[in-house]
């Protein structure tokens, strides 16, 4: 998966791993949430899904989730809506009009409760978890949009 | 407001307070006598096909085994911050499924960021306004209380 997740990296800095140093298996993860709560709840249900983790970057808005994208190798991330500065919506639309990130995989978990905007979101290519989530689901989730086994 | 959206806004937080902190319900006869001692006050404002607010009160007690069920944590008490981080994420939850169970599945919101509030002037304002719907949520831990505001567009 590691290296079939690479097709999407946008390139790297200088201070990141070697490829050789990584496990060939996990998998570089970016979380983007303005609640710290809320990314430690998912990076705790990775684990416990026993998801191979490479880096784990983190983010508390749109902004910032894109110049972690800009800089970072990554293959999974898990990005909220309703942050300020920029929204989720937002972030993915500028992900998505970047072709080295057209296949990146995105798994919107988020409270949003209507099928209008939730179907809006799912035209852009991603997956959708609704809040509160099970672990069960992210499993589910992270199977199917990663081809992952775990 | 009807009868209806109290329910609704109760068993929702009641819903919550479960799936996000494996906290759950218990009667009001089985915490101690007297009024509730808020010690966090919360709020989150919403609009779309309606425009309003929700607020939240939770005793102090509920803070720490809120913010640790929610981050899993098996040693240590959570920070101030975490504590404050996770009374802002409930209540976002809170705020997120109920508005669909109110206005239909269609209806397209936009939630705003949760914030603390200093005191609990407003809080207590927001109770006493014309149409507010107030709901009262017992924990084993301790007393929570959500108020509904908003307008009919």
């Amino acid at each position: 998966m590691h290296a079939a997740g690479r097709i999407w990296g946008s390139g790297r800095l200088d201070n990141a791993k070697d490829p050789s140093e990584c496990d060939p298996m996990a998998l570089n993860v970016l979380l983007v949430d303005d609640s710290g709560v809320v990314r430690a709840m998912i990076l705790k249900t990775l684990k416990a899904i026993g998801l191979p983790l490479g880096e784990v970057h983190q983010a508390a808005d749109g902004q910032q989730g894109l110049a972690k994208l800009e800089g970072n190798w990554v293959d999974l991330v898990f990005a909220d809506i309703n942050m300020p500065v920029m929204n989720g919506e937002e972030m993915i639309e500028r992900i998505r009009a970047n072709d080295l990130y057209e296949n990146l995989p995105i798994i919107v978990v988020s409270t949003e409760g209507s099928q209008t905007r939730i179907e809006r979101l799912l035209q852009k290519n991603v997956k959708f978890i609704h809040k509160p989530f099970s672990p069960e689901t992210v499993l589910e989730t992270v199977k199917e949009i990663t081809g992952i086994e775990t | 407001m009807s009868d209806a959206h109290k329910e609704t806004l109760q068993r929702v937080a009641e819903e919550q307070f479960e799936q996000l902190a494996f906290m759950f319900p218990v009667s009001a006869e089985e915490l101690p006598d007297g009024p509730p001692n808020f010690a966090a006050h919360a709020k989150v404002g919403f609009s779309g096909p309606s425009a309003g607010r929700v607020l939240l009160a939770a005793e102090g007690q509920i803070l720490p085994p809120l913010a640790a069920n929610m981050l899993g944590l098996d040693e240590g008490e959570p920070s101030e911050a975490e504590q404050t981080d996770a009374l802002k994420e409930l209540l976002n939850v809170i705020c997120g499924n109920l508005l669909p169970e109110i206005a239909g599945a269609e209806a397209v919101f936009d939630v705003q960021a949760p914030e603390v509030l200093d005191g609990p002037a407003e809080f207590e304002a927001a109770c006493g306004r014309a149409g507010a719907v107030v709901a009262d949520v017992n924990l084993d831990s301790g007393r929570a209380r959500l108020v509904l505001l908003a307008d009919a567009r």
